[in-house]
């Protein structure tokens, strides 16, 4: 059956329904008019005859009568079947003829009135109520028969005339009839608009039902929809609750029950707050009353006491609900039993502590190791070295030497352990500081050309022309990872040379991305141990440590620190070839400006050099410098060829002005090639420089024998080199400023010499050895000192003297370096007298750990040397307040 | 129409004829579903029951607690009765009650047009007479029974009648006193209705002489007497008991009051009896009018108003 086809039937239906309550109203509307009728009809007769009279006597008029029995007959059957069958044809056709007799009756019992007729019309306009035009036909053919009837035989009672023919008959039913019609016409209507609404009925059951049937699947699905929220709720191992706009709970599942002990009717309302615990409670409810008022968010963690007694800790969260005109409906909150967890929390805080008490008791141990062990072992380095510097006996000079490097290498590997212990604990920070490349990369080379040159390697460094050297970073943590590499390679190499390379690798507006490469022509590294370098404790392999030594920490320090500074880190080997250690780091561009002021090229400019090196890339390192001087450079990497070119330079009346040469090398040494150009007269006018490894300087007669106008080590500074040039040609071009940045200014422990001058030092130093060791080293340097014991004898020692230096050790008795310190600074203040210069003070401390340095400063010092105390340092660290 | 088609609803029998039947399901068959609700005019009176009736059975099929079904089962239910006794008993009863309601009327309709007791006037005015004739002028009287409720149809007919004579009657009208009772038993509202019609002389007969003398024996009885006080008609002016209406007796006398000449001179009279049916109240006219011309006119009249 198709949906028009249901909705045909179920109009129908309503039609007929429609039809018959109209039906069965109609019915009890007639039984009630024609009872009415009855009564009126005998009270109609009571009134207008109620007696026949004959002389004086009287009885009552059959008109009377004939309205109690007469009309009492016509209105009985159709009262009883509209009371017992309402609704059936039989029972509106009955009344209707009932009606017409009633009509017939009153018109005769009003005797004959034309107004009586009106009833006629009437009941048919009343009959039409049913709807049904069977009705009227029945009705009308009643009058009409009664019409004909009385027509015939009693005309007047009709029509009002004795004598009519059957014509005056038709038109009277003819008028009936013409009402007939309009009433039809009207049921017709009625009729149409009854199907109308019954089948609007119809349709709209069908939507009823189709929506019904709609609700009921949304019914069923939401009824399945919060059962399954019923059970997710009542097993939840979370308390869930909901809240009205108020604050007071209207819903809470089991969990929150079983975790509280409140039953459901106990927490509702703002029953839940009698679990809170006494200590929380105050808290816990400011919180919620303003959550609950701002319609905001609420998450707490608080204790709650059950029924039973017990604390319990919960983690309880809310969120705030809203209707979608933003009105605020509620709360929709969770209640976690957080205990195990607090618990835990409790446990790992106390395990924490511990911890945080073992880290502490660890660095208080890592510095008292470290002072304990260096305080000792700077006076071994410090003794060693200056033993090496006596005349000695070829044993024992080889004692000494491996007593030195011994030393050195216990100190290195304290410095790694230290170094590695910091990083493990992030306690190693960065500086960011200004610092000038160049000098940072000359500064290490200088460090580690000793060590080069005594196994006999080139130590070059050259950077890339157009690398930026003005940088902002941590200058010391890359000359920390440098010295690593750098001192790697000279380890692992027996000949050839190690070369630092730096370049530029890219740039940004803000950042300049620097790489630099060591390389060396060394054992190089199996393909296998490559990948296990930089992990911490490792090395190449077994033998490696027994043969070179070492902890294996160094590449796995620097891994960690290049990584730290944004940068990466690699290798590259071919064994027995050498190896390529590289990284890059990411610097920002300084943020002061640089003040450089550029040195005079002039005097220098178009000056004819000849570099006389065997070693391509050492040559290589100064064609790049001469060149960036403007001078003309030629290379020659043998004294043979060396000679040619210099002889056949001045035969072409272009001599060499100046000619650099470098002391080692194979066949014939440069010493032996400046006597041999001294020996030419052609060559005589050539200024010759010399080239030496550091340590093995040459002294001033064998110079002047061999007319060696000066004596450079190599590593050569670009600076010194200028300077060296300038002045052999007869004009000193020193810049007139260094560059501002590096606070480690260039001096060599040669020419701290040079530079050093009546230098008031005062050296304050408890332990005595090392008041020896550091006296010994001033000595060497050309300096003198006074000293003092303790920070106390230093105060009394600047009431009687001015002291230009003061080397301060940080831990004495009595008083301590950091403590003399300030009293010096807070007397200089008190002074503040601009003809006392300020007193230079430079920490010597065994304290080798983070934060040391920045302690130093603080306390008013002005430079930090860690011990042991390395001359080279001392020099610098002196030259630098020069 | 057949009248068997009646008598067939009657029963709730949907007897339609076999044409009308195809007829509609053939303009059915080309209507959808919902034009089914809407006949044709042609077929309009028959559809709907065909229709029903086939509703009615997938209704039955479909949705037997449907409120239609119910519907439809009783009239089916009323179809299968008609063999049943309670059908029978209806139809007896409707036959029955219809008969019982027709006799009734029947009967109503004959105490109506049953005319009373006829009087004989005297052929002659008498001259005993109270009442006075004027000279050149007709003279019609009627005589009431005061408390007759039939007589007010014949003073409307008498009213109406007076209308149209234009003045060439003149009318009196005898309220009959029998003896004993007082004039409050003739001041009834007839008596008031008829001294409210002009060119009435309303007289108030004390126990009945004037009546008695015209020989009247029912209430609405009229006589005409012509100028020469010859009887010219005598009998009633209404058509039946109470019943105004044009009729014989007042055709006939506003024939005589426009032409001279009565269609009928003597017509039934319906009311009430004058005089009660056992006494001997009205004597043999001859006695009367004997008895009249031995007393004198002056002696016969009781009062005039």
């Amino acid at each position: 059956m198709t949906s028009s086809d249901s909705i045909d039937e179920r109009a129908h239906e309503h039609f007929a329904a429609q039809q018959d309550s109209i039906y069965r109203h109609t019915d009890w509307l007639f039984a009630r008019l024609l009872v009415f009728q009855w009564l009126a009809g005998i009270a109609a007769a009571q009134w207008i005859a109620p007696l026949a009279w004959a002389g004086t006597t009287s009885e009552i008029h059959p008109h009377v009568w004939a309205a109690i029995f007469l009309g009492g007959v016509i209105c009985s059957f159709p009262v009883f079947l509209a009371w017992k069958m309402p609704g059936r044809a039989l029972t509106r056709h009955t009344i209707a003829v009932g009606q017409m007799f009633t009509s017939a009756l009153f018109i005769h019992l009003t005797g004959g009135r034309i107004e009586t007729h009106f009833h006629v019309f009437g009941s048919l306009a009343f009959l039409a109520f049913y709807r049904d035009w069977r009705v009227l036909v029945t009705g009308s053919v009643v009058v009409v028969a009664d019409h004909l009837l009385r027509g015939a035989f009693w005309p007047e009672s009709v029509f009002g005339v004795h004598a009519v023919g059957v014509e005056r008959a038709l038109e009277h039913g003819g008028w009936v009839l013409f009402e007939d019609i309009f009433l039809v016409l009207s049921i017709r209507q009625s009729l149409r608009e009854m199907r109308h609404v019954a089948r609007h009925q119809a349709e709209l059951e069908t939507l009823n039902t189709a929506i019904e049937s709609k609700v009921a699947i949304r019914t069923a699905e939401l009824g399945a929809s919060e059962e399954r929220f019923r059970q997710l709720s009542a097993t939840a191992p979370i308390g869930i609750y909901q809240t009205d706009s108020g604050g007071n709970c209207i819903y809470t599942n089991h969990c929150w029950t079983e975790l509280s002990g409140l039953s459901l009717e106990q927490s509702l309302g703002d029953g839940w707050k009698q679990a809170l615990h006494a200590g929380d409670r105050e808290n816990v409810l400011r919180q919620w009353q303003l959550a609950a008022q701002a319609g905001q968010d609420f998450e707490s963690e608080y204790r709650v006491t059950t029924t039973s007694g017990e604390l319990r800790w919960v983690h309880a969260r809310a969120k705030a609900i809203f209707t979608e005109q933003g009105q605020l409906v509620g709360h929709v909150g969770t209640v976690e039993d957080v205990t195990e967890r607090k618990r835990a929390e409790i446990d790992l805080a106390e395990a924490r502590d511990t911890a945080l008490e073992s880290t502490r008791l660890k660095s208080e141990f890592l510095a008292n190791m470290s002072h304990e062990i260096r305080t000792p072992m700077n006076a071994i380095i410090g003794m060693t070295n200056l033993l090496l510097d006596t005349t000695l006996a070829p044993e024992q000079a080889e004692f000494a030497r491996t007593v030195s490097f011994s030393a050195e290498s216990l100190l290195t590997i304290l410095n790694d352990i230290l170094d590695f212990s910091k990083i493990e604990a992030g306690k190693l920070s960065f500086e960011q500081e200004d610092f000038d490349l160049r000098e940072t990369i000359e500064d290490t080379l200088e460090l580690l050309a000793e060590n080069a040159h005594a196994k006999g390697l080139e130590l070059v460094g050259l950077l890339q022309p157009g690398t930026s050297t003005h940088l902002r970073g941590d200058a010391g943590r890359i000359r920390q990872v440098l010295t690593n590499l750098v001192s790697n390679a000279i380890k692992f190499t027996e000949t050839g040379e190690v070369v630092v390379r730096v370049s530029e690798e890219f740039r940004d507006a803000s950042h300049i991305t620097i790489r630099f490469e060591v390389c060396d022509t060394g054992i190089g590294i199996a393909p296998e141990s490559q990948a296990q370098l930089f992990q911490a404790f490792t090395q190449a392999d077994g033998s490696t440590t027994r043969k070179y030594g070492g902890t294996g920490l160094g590449l796995a320090i620097c891994k960690r620190l290049v990584e730290m500074m944004q940068g990466d880190i690699g290798m590259e080997s071919e064994p027995g070839h050498g190896s390529k250690f590289w990284f890059s780091i990411r610097l920002a561009r300084p943020v002061a400006p640089i003040t450089v002021t550029q040195p005079r090229f002039d005097s220098v400019a178009n000056v004819n050099v000849l570099v006389v090196d065997d070693n391509a890339t050492n040559g290589l390192v100064l064609h790049y410098q001469l060149a960036g001087w403007n001078m003309r450079d030629d290379h020659a990497s043998s004294a043979e060829d060396a000679l040619d070119m210099l002889r056949a330079a001045a035969a072409s009346g272009d001599p060499y002005h100046v000619a650099i040469l470098d002391m080692q090398m194979p066949g014939i040494n440069g010493l032996t090639l400046a006597r041999a150009m001294r020996s030419d007269p052609t060559l005589a006018g050539t200024k010759k420089i010399i080239l030496t490894s550091l340590g093995s300087r040459l002294d001033a007669h064998t110079m002047q024998e061999a007319g060696i106008s000066e004596c450079l080590s190599k590593p050569v500074r670009e600076a010194r080199l200028l300077n060296c040039l300038t002045r052999i040609l007869g004009s000193r071009c020193l810049p007139q400023q260094t560059p501002s940045v590096g606070k480690w200014a260039s001096t060599t422990p040669a020419s701290a010499a040079l530079l050093s001058g009546p230098l008031r030092i005062l050296l304050a130093e408890d332990n005595p050895v090392n008041q020896k060791v550091v006296l010994l080293q001033l000595k060497k340097l050309g300096y003198y000192a006074h000293t003092a014991a303790n920070g106390a004898e230093v105060l009394s020692a600047l009431e009687g003297t001015h002291y230009d230096l003061i080397l301060m050790d940080c831990q004495m008795p009595e008083m301590e370096g950091y403590e003399a310190s300030r009293r010096i600074r807070e007397r200089e203040r008190n002074l503040n007298s601009p003809q006392t210069p300020r007193i230079h003070i430079v920490a010597l401390t065994a304290n080798a750990l983070e934060g040391d340095r920045e302690k130093c400063l603080a306390a008013g010092m002005d430079d930090y040397l860690s011990k042991p105390i390395r001359i080279e340092e001392l020099a610098a660290s002196l030259a630098r307040f020069r | 129409m057949r009248p068997c088609f009646y008598l067939c609803e009657l029963s709730d029998r949907t007897l339609i004829p076999r044409w009308a039947l195809s007829l509609a399901r053939a303009q059915k068959s080309r209507k959808s579903g919902t034009d089914a609700l809407r006949p044709a005019p042609l077929s309009s009176l028959f559809h709907y029951y065909e229709n029903s009736k086939s509703l009615a059975k997938r209704a039955d099929t479909n949705r037997p607690g449907g409120k239609y079904s119910r519907i439809m089962r009783r009239r089916q239910g009323d179809t299968i009765a008609k063999f049943s006794a309670s059908s029978t008993m209806l139809a007896i009863g409707f036959g029955l009650w219809f008969s019982l309601a027709c006799v009734g009327m029947a009967i109503l309709w004959h105490y109506s047009t049953t005319p009373g007791k006829e009087g004989d006037p005297p052929r002659q005015w008498p001259s005993s007479s109270a009442l006075r004739r004027e000279p050149g002028t007709s003279t019609i009287v009627m005589f009431v029974h005061p408390k007759c409720p039939c007589s007010r149809a014949s003073l409307e007919e008498l009213s109406g009648l007076l209308a149209h004579s234009a003045g060439r009657l003149l009318a009196y009208v005898v309220f009959l006193r029998p003896p004993g009772e007082n004039d409050s038993w003739t001041h009834t509202d007839l008596w008031y209705s008829a001294s409210k019609l002009p060119d009435v002389r309303v007289v108030n007969d004390i126990e009945g002489r004037e009546t008695r003398l015209f020989h009247a024996a029912v209430s609405g009885a009229t006589v005409v007497y012509d100028a020469s006080g010859k009887l010219t008609f005598h009998g009633g002016i209404t058509g039946a008991r109470g019943h105004s209406g044009d009729n014989p007796g007042r055709s006939a006398v506003e024939s005589y009051a426009r032409s001279g000449t009565a269609t009928l001179t003597r017509t039934p009279v319906f009311g009430c009896p004058l005089f009660d049916p056992n006494s001997q109240a009205l004597p043999p006219r001859a006695a009367t009018e004997r008895r009249a011309s031995e007393c004198g006119d002056n002696q016969s009249v009781s009062r005039l108003r």
